[in-house]
């Protein structure tokens, strides 16, 4: 386990929107650490500061606190030019409506090849080759490239946004609710894309997604936030199997489920922080088994550890 | 307990076909003009709705199934037309409906509709009180305004909205999406309509607060003795609140029945490749199902099946002669050629299997 490379390391960052009497603080002292090679999934509801997650690394929103370590440089704050450009080329991000992220007014050709004109000096042939390789790899028809964003359907806009991320040859890339937007038999399609690149050309990915359902089939370890704090942190199958904070278990119960008869029965589960008694025991960041972290206090933990134990058996 | 409760369900199955219908869509076909083109949207649907049951329609987009239910209280865009078919409601034919006036009688009063998007739904301008209590006094012109608020605070609670009497007062911008879609409810249900069509209500929505709206909505369909029309694209949502599903391709409804059904006992291939490409029932590391392909063009007229270019199952006359429905059980039908007596037998996709395997456990 320990021998994985990691790619990018995430310490007690905090992003604050604001100054002063008004400021509010949208992610609070959040570490993770994402290894090469493998997806990591953050979970949580809308306004929870998942987003803020990505959009700091992609340095979008400056932090307050904390660092972010790519590769062993620190890349949040003020960087070097060089490196700023390197940052830029290594890591993308898809986003979450292809309706509203691709440029209504330009042709498919420029809005894929868009970044590489800060990065190198090509000629138009070798841009017009470039995009016609990222526009295949990603299942589209070279000749998309001369068309408008309005003549595709969604499914094929979240295709043309995947390859505007590919065509940097990226190492990583942000995907910020990739498939929300979408039809459910479009979903796979583009799920299985994802998977397949990730196979084809080893790029990590940052997964953003309120659907636990979604994530359990792509990624590794997921991390399920809840108001800017991270609450609980495993391994994907770990965490359908074991999981112990009360928010995590509301998230799980809320995930609707293939099978009519276990649907009608089903309790749903609703998370209220105010079921925490952290007045005086103040929690802390507390490891139950091996690469599986829930954020408790002392007696909370203890709780954790008995339930696991009757859990396994 | 949840075995008779199981029993109880299937028993109400069987009865539906003594149960009342509040609504009859009899071969209805929807035409729209489009730049000098004909678009046919709805090719000869016909449905049956019973009274207080939840219909769930489900289908990927652009299948038609909300332009089939916009016919039910006239909200076609100006191009549109029901060319053929009756619609029956209460002895009259809304068919037939050609002026606005006559729709006004239905709408809202008779069948009322959520929409998907709770943002652009309600009126920025308005507190949510004023906009139900526009509702209630819409229905019943001789209440007065401290009768109608009185009412309208009755609903906001019913919906689950703590502290009515000072949300009241508030604009919609004060509101989350989900707060605000059960407003959207609470408006919906206070011009206390028999039947409410509920278009893609949860899409725009949170998992956790998805589940609480199916919640409400269930709930208010018990007290107030809804019909609920639940229109969406993902099946997994409507396992908990329907009773029947009706899955719709291509401007049809290619095969409908029981819940369980549906989901244990699917016939039709575009039901396989819709239940298989759930994400649930994906395994890590495979591929999961994807359906290959568009749908069909609806400018043309379509020949046979209209999902026979994209099913891998597709038999030679499916390129030819449209298949009719199939009665699987009184409850439960299909519109496709492999449940005729001479068709070769075709294995299922594994997903199905899977599901069946969730029933066994």
């Amino acid at each position: 386990m320990s021998q994985k490379e990691i790619l990018i390391d995430v310490k007690n960052i905090e992003v604050a929107f604001g100054t002063g009497k008004n400021k509010f603080v949208a992610v609070n002292d959040v570490s993770f650490q994402i290894y090469k090679g493998e997806t990591f999934g953050v979970v949580g509801e809308s306004g929870s500061g998942k987003t803020t997650i990505g959009r700091a690394i992609m340095r979008i929103h400056p932090t307050s606190k904390g660092e972010i370590i790519y590769k062993n440089e620190k890349i949040n704050g003020k960087i070097s030019k060089h490196l700023d450009k390197k940052v830029t080329k290594e890591i993308q991000m898809i986003f979450q409506d292809p309706m509203a992220s691709l440029n209504e007014r330009a042709k498919v050709s420029y809005i894929v090849s868009e970044g590489l004109m800060n990065q190198q000096k090509l000629s138009e042939e070798e841009k017009e080759q470039k995009v016609q390789t990222a526009l295949r790899e990603v299942g589209l028809l070279p000749e998309f490239a001369n068309r408008f964003p309005h003549e595709f359907s969604g499914g094929q806009r979240q295709r043309i946004g995947i390859a505007r991320s590919l065509i940097m040859e990226p190492e990583f890339i942000i995907a910020d609710e990739p498939i929300s937007a979408l039809d459910v038999s479009i979903r796979a399609q583009v799920l299985n894309l994802l998977d397949r690149l990730q196979k084809e050309k080893g790029i990590t990915y940052l997964f953003i997604a309120h659907d636990l359902s979604v994530m359990r089939f792509i990624t590794d370890r997921i991390a399920v936030i809840h108001e800017g704090i991270i609450v609980e942190l495993a391994e994907t199958e770990e965490l359908f199997l074991h999981p112990l904070h009360p928010y995590t278990k509301a998230l799980l119960s809320a995930i609707p489920l293939p099978n009519p008869e276990e649907e009608k029965k089903k309790v749903l589960l609703v998370y209220d922080k105010e079921m925490h008694q952290y007045e005086t025991d103040k929690p802390r960041w507390c490891q139950i088994r091996d690469n599986h972290f829930v954020r408790a206090n002392e007696s909370e933990r203890k709780k954790y550890e008995e339930e696991y134990e009757r859990n396994c058996k | 307990m949840a075995v008779s409760q199981v029993n109880l369900r299937y028993a109400m199955g069987v009865n539906m076909d003594q149960q009342d219908i509040i609504l009859s869509a009899k071969d209805i076909e929807v035409k729209f003009d489009l730049r000098g083109q004909i678009l046919t949207a709805i090719r000869g649907v016909s449905l049956d709705i019973y009274r207080g049951e939840t219909l769930a329609i489900v289908g990927e987009s652009g299948s038609g199934k909300s332009v089939f239910t916009k016919t039910f209280n006239g909200l076609l865009d100006a191009n549109g037309r029901i060319s053929e078919g009756e619609l029956l409601y209460h002895g009259e034919n809304l068919a037939q409906y050609k002026k606005e006036k006559q729709w006004l009688k239905i709408r809202g009063h008779e069948i009322a509709m959520i929409m998907q998007e709770p943002m652009t739904s309600l009126n920025p301008l308005k507190t949510i009180g004023e906009q139900i209590v526009e509702a209630i006094r819409i229905r019943d012109k001789k209440l007065s305004l401290q009768e109608a608020k009185k009412e309208a605070l009755g609903y906001l609670k019913e919906v689950g909205i703590k502290d009515p009497e000072r949300r009241y007062g508030q604009y919609p911008h004060e509101f989350s999406g989900g707060m605000r879609q059960r407003v959207v409810i609470a408006i919906a249900v206070a011009c206390k309509p028999k039947i409410l069509i509920c278009d893609e209500p949860t899409t725009a929505l949170d998992v956790t607060i998805q589940a609480q709206i199916l919640k409400v909505l269930k709930e208010m369909k018990e007290k107030h003795s809804l019909t609920i029309i639940f229109i969406t694209h993902d099946l997994g949502v409507v396992a908990s609140v329907a009773d029947r599903i009706a899955v719709m391709y291509a401007g049809d409804i290619i095969e409908i029945g029981m819940t369980e059904e549906i989901f244990f006992d699917p016939r039709h291939p575009y039901t396989w490749a819709l239940l298989s490409s759930m994400p649930q029932l994906g395994i890590k590391g495979e591929d999961l199902f994807s359906i290959q392909g568009n749908p069909p063009n609806l400018f043309t007229e379509i020949k046979g099946d209209a999902f026979a270019p994209r099913n891998p199952h597709a038999l030679k006359i499916d390129y030819q002669k449209r298949p009719p429905y199939f009665e699987v059980s009184a409850t439960h039908k299909a519109k496709t050629w492999l449940l005729d007596p001479r068709a070769p037998k075709v294995e299922k996709p594994a997903g199905i299997a899977r599901l069946r395997e969730l029933k066994a456990n």
